[in-house]
């Protein structure tokens, strides 16, 4: 007479101690599932993770700098991004390889490219080879007669728009060579680098999947997921053991 | 054996992120084509009262301060970027007495969503103008998949008539 209770009785006892053991990792599956849900609208792509003992964890450290001082400034670059006097601009570069001062701004060459920039640091335009440069340009200089670029087979004299190139014969070019730049402006690329490095979408997935504990973490969140069927089945049991119940007892 | 498999399998899945880049035609060749004559090259700076008109048309500042423009008579060729879903495609934009007469899709980055290259989709575009909401007054079918690519090539055709036309009286 005793066993169907027990029975019941021991199932109850599971979906609590289940319940209990369970709560926090489920709360925290359920918090970062929804807002995960809404990550568009809340731009969780576009927020970025700034918070020094978190970035350790990810493993994040500093970036090398590297610099080219010009007239104006010193242009520098860390990771993809390009430092006008320490101040990041707008957009992610290839790597850089040298960098002047013109009339409106800035020459700088990243990657096989030559991007103009205005004093503040706003792109003008983006020459390659499929559009307005004659080579790749591998290095950049000032002469007496304007800017230089180097390519892979010869030097190339830009007008003073930037619109026109003639084959360079003059001087040979002092290219640009870079430096190492005062530790304020370093360190001001760095910490800027380091703080967009890991969106918020990130570090939310990784809670959401355990994977910011490692592999425990992985096991856990899986143990928690199992956790939250088991409630789910035991708490549907229950209900329909009780309803059951109640409705022979309403009978007799 | 097993091992290769897997390996092959996680290159594939990765395939779609890493970075591409398709070239259909240079700019260069785009706009060789795009005149029987040899055109006059001039510039346009995004600045003054063009700068906000140009924020309404695309919903954000245009990423370049100057275009480079190619012009004969009444007849100018932009070649054109714009951001699909992540990264940007590079269109070619020939308009001719205000309508559009040709449009080409020079250069694809994204990983999905190269429908938009093809001619039956910009044919479309021909003879195309802009009406009193600076839209474009036809009609132009999505493509299943590249809904972003199409938006973004939309945009920059409604860009490229409206810049001809701020030039065309220069």
């Amino acid at each position: 007479m005793n066993r169907p209770r027990h029975k019941f009785h021991s199932l109850y006892l599971w979906h609590r101690y289940t319940g209990i053991i369970c709560a926090v990792l489920v709360l925290i599956l359920a918090s970062t599932g929804l807002l995960l849900q809404h990550g568009q609208n809340l731009e969780l792509q576009q927020k970025y993770l700034n918070t020094p003992w978190l970035l350790n964890w990810y493993g994040i450290g500093k970036e090398p700098v590297s610099s080219y001082q010009t007239q104006s400034s010193w242009v520098s670059q860390s990771g993809k991004f390009i430092y006008l006097g320490g101040q990041a601009v707008n957009g992610e570069y290839a790597e850089l390889r040298g960098a002047v001062s013109t009339q409106f701004g800035y020459a700088i060459v990243t990657g096989n490219a030559l991007s103009l920039l205005n004093k503040t640091g706003q792109l003008i335009e983006t020459l390659d080879k499929n559009s307005g440069l004659p080579e790749h340009a591998l290095g950049i200089a000032v002469t007496e007669k304007g800017v230089v670029i180097r390519g892979s087979q010869h030097y190339w004299l830009a007008d003073k728009d930037f619109l026109d190139w003639e084959v360079y014969s003059g001087p040979h070019p002092s290219w640009a060579q870079s430096s190492q730049a005062p530790e304020e402006i370093v360190s001001q690329a760095q910490k800027h680098h380091r703080a967009h490095q890991i969106h918020w979408e990130r570090v939310l997935l990784d809670l959401h999947s355990g994977r910011l504990f490692g592999r425990f973490g992985y096991w856990v969140m899986d143990i928690a997921a199992i956790g939250l069927i088991v409630l789910a089945c035991s708490g549907l049991w229950v209900w329909t053991q009780r309803r059951r119940k109640d409705l022979l007892h309403r009978k007799k | 054996m097993k091992k290769l498999i897997t390996i092959i399998c996680c290159f594939a899945v990765t395939l779609p992120c890493l970075a591409f880049e398709e070239v259909y035609q240079t700019p260069e060749d785009f706009i060789s084509q795009s005149f029987t004559d040899t055109p006059q090259r001039k510039t346009l700076w995004l600045s003054g009262s063009l700068k906000p008109e140009v924020k309404a048309i695309l919903g954000h500042d245009y990423h370049k301060l100057r275009l480079r423009y190619w012009r004969s008579k009444q007849r100018t060729a932009w070649v054109l970027e714009e951001i699909g879903k992540e990264h940007y495609i590079t269109a070619g934009f020939v308009v001719d007495e205000k309508a559009l007469e040709r449009v080409k899709v020079l250069i694809y980055r994204e990983s999905r969503g190269w429908e938009v290259k093809n001619d039956f989709f910009t044919r479309q575009f021909e003879n195309a103008k802009l009406n009193n909401n600076s839209k474009l007054d036809k009609h132009i079918d999505n493509i299943t998949g590249a809904t972003l690519s199409v938006r973004a090539i939309k945009r920059l055709a409604e860009l490229a008539i409206h810049l001809h036309l701020s030039v065309a009286d220069a």
